[in-house]
């Protein structure tokens, strides 16, 4: 590489001072020469495990940091049809089939995803994202995948001493929360069961026609409309909280309230909760406390 | 003056476009001002905005017969359940030159990107962006983009890294020991005829059930971009392989063998950073992340805004 100038004789475009000398409070004698000499031992064709994972960097190097080590990226999914199920008109009720089918399709992605892991001998899985896909292959159909990271869990991890972190059904933890929040967790003193979720598929009754016309010009509550946001919601976070009792757990963490309603029209939508259950690590917990910053950029 | 290009020869513009910036010493890059402190603060330095492309026509796909149909007698004998191929196994029936040309295609703008690189005297290449699209007067065009590293001296590589990770990500990793080698893809093509089970599970009265043949051909399809992908980062020697972007696509066609039913055929990309662990011949001054608490509110917001879902 005759080409390659040194530092010394380029024009200093930059103004800067050599790497050595980088910004104060960072040691980085030496770095990006160490990285560089690694890349240039890389042999091709080396046997060996290697990992994949899905994480972003963040979550990569957090989920390292509380001492897990990623194994593989694992992936369930289930290509569903859903039937067709009809509400009555004037009345909010609980469309089960429709139910059934958002359950039983997400539970075969999950379950895949589980079983995955378990071959790899995993402890947990984290960041996994759950998502309902219509792609091209019918009207009534839509594709259920779960993905997420297997990760097992060092000797230090969560303070040391954690003899299983697999939940009371023996499968590997599952969880759906960012690098962040998995870190701060597992610092905090408590470990991760699994996801739990509960799904609610509502029909929403039709206003009357005598309602709709007195209701013109006035400012009023749609009182059909707000018992049934209740009733399903409800419904949908009462399943969930039903799934973290199975687990034993102590609470569930970073829960959200989706609401969609797919291909379904209006009057018919999916309230979907979903969190991951906790448990605690120790009786005493000690959360650290975060410095404060003000951050000088925009 | 047409001269022939193949392999890693750089066009003539691109040429002179390099020999003008060693000479000149001023470079240009896409950075964003936070991405360039970030890779300063490692001790890296940017040389300059890299390019690669090529426009490929895609005229041999493979792919022409449906090989899970047998042909029925007068069209009305359909089987229960056919089979799933996937290109990974080489075979014409799915589409294995298409993928081949795919990869290719990918690895010809990579390596031009990489040649500029070399000839600025960079180590690698971080936040490239790979993109097809269609070419205006025909074909399509694979094109990379990203910008040079250098890392002052650092040992010369054999051929430089790449990797589609921003400056911040790419500096977060280099402080915890870790350095991207080289960007990993896996591809696979998977094709299945609509059997007689497929057809029933999906009419618009059969009521709730899993289509097995459809999660069939895109668990293969993806499984086997996976398999793909693992033998892209193992010939490397990598350690490990940090994935950005799956992608897939569905699209059904007229079976080329049976009237009246179709084939769907799924297209899986899987494209990451494969990256080394290497350790650090001085150890560092402090280990682990710190825990903050913004005190400023609208960063906070945003911050929350953009982990919601």
């Amino acid at each position: 590489m005759t080409e390659q100038t040194s530092a010394g004789t380029e024009p200093a475009t930059t103004g800067q001072a050599p790497a050595g000398q980088a910004s104060a409070g960072l040691d980085l004698q030496g770095v990006p020469q160490d990285a560089m000499r690694r890349l240039a031992e890389l042999k091709p064709g080396q046997p060996g495990s290697i990992f994949t994972s899905d994480l972003s960097v963040n979550e990569f190097l957090l989920v390292r940091e509380a001492g897990f080590r990623p194994l593989g990226l694992v992936l369930g999914s289930s290509i569903y049809h859903v039937g067709l199920q009809i509400g009555r008109w004037g009345r909010n009720q609980e469309l089960d089939v429709l139910s059934q089918a958002m359950y039983h399709a997400r539970e075969l992605a999950m379950t895949r995803m589980e079983a995955e892991a378990d071959a790899l001998s995993a402890d947990g899985i984290v960041g996994v994202r759950l998502d309902v896909e219509m792609k091209e292959f019918g009207a009534d159909i839509a594709e259920f995948i779960a993905i997420g990271t297997a990760v097992q869990a060092e000797d230090g991890a969560g303070g040391g001493g954690v003899k299983d972190w697999r939940n009371n059904k023996n499968l590997p933890f599952t969880s759906d929360l960012s690098g962040q929040d998995f870190w701060t967790l597992i610092r905090a003193g408590y470990a991760p069961l699994g996801m739990v979720m509960g799904s609610c598929v509502y029909h929403i009754a039709h206003q009357k026609l005598g309602g709709k016309l007195g209701n013109i010009g006035r400012n009023v509550e749609l009182e059909q409309f707000t018992q049934a946001l209740y009733d399903a919601r409800e419904l949908a976070m009462s399943r969930m909280q039903a799934e973290a009792e199975a687990l034993h757990a102590e609470g569930i963490v970073g829960v959200q309230l989706r609401q969609h309603s797919h291909t379904w029209g209006s009057h018919t939508t999916e309230f979907f909760a979903i969190g991951t259950a906790v448990r605690p690590l120790r009786e005493d917990h000690v959360i650290e406390r975060p410095t404060m910053v003000l951050s000088l950029d925009s | 003056m047409s001269e022939h290009q193949s392999g890693d020869g750089l066009p003539p513009a691109a040429e002179s476009r390099i020999a003008e910036i060693r000479r000149s010493g001023t470079w240009g890059s896409a950075l964003t001002a936070d991405e360039f402190t970030a890779i300063r603060s490692v001790g890296f330095e940017p040389v300059g905005q890299v390019l690669g492309a090529a426009v490929y026509n895609i005229g041999y796909t493979g792919g022409y017969a449906c090989p899970g149909a047998w042909a029925g007698y007068g069209g009305y004998v359909s089987p229960y359940r056919s089979v799933t191929t996937v290109s990974g196994t080489g075979s014409m029936a799915s589409f294995g030159p298409m993928v081949q040309t795919l990869y290719q295609a990918r690895h010809h703008a990579i390596a031009r990107m990489s040649t500029e690189c070399e000839e600025l005297g960079g180590h690698g290449v971080v936040g490239v962006q790979l993109t097809i699209g269609a070419f205006p007067a025909g074909g399509l065009e694979f094109k990379a983009i990203g910008t040079a590293v250098r890392a002052p001296g650092g040992v010369a590589l054999p051929h430089p890294f790449t990797s589609d990770l921003s400056g911040q990500d790419f500096a977060k990793l280099i402080l915890a020991g870790w350095v991207p080698a080289s960007l990993a893809i896996g591809i696979s093509i998977g094709a299945r005829h609509d059997d007689w089970l497929t057809i029933n599970q999906t009419r618009w009265g059969s009521g709730n059930s899993e289509v097995n043949g459809y999660t069939d051909l895109v668990n293969q399809a993806r499984h086997d971009a996976r398999v793909q992908l693992e033998q892209d980062v193992t010939r490397m020697g990598a350690d490990g392989v940090v994935v950005k972007t799956t992608d897939m696509r569905v699209r059904e066609r007229e079976c080329p063998m049976q009237e009246h039913r179709r084939d769907h055929i799924v297209e899986v990309t899987i494209i990451g950073t494969a990256t080394a662990q290497f350790t650090r011949s001085r150890p560092a001054a402090r280990e682990g992340s710190l825990a903050i608490l913004s005190l400023d509110p609208q960063r906070r917001q945003a911050a929350r805004v953009k982990l919601g879902r």
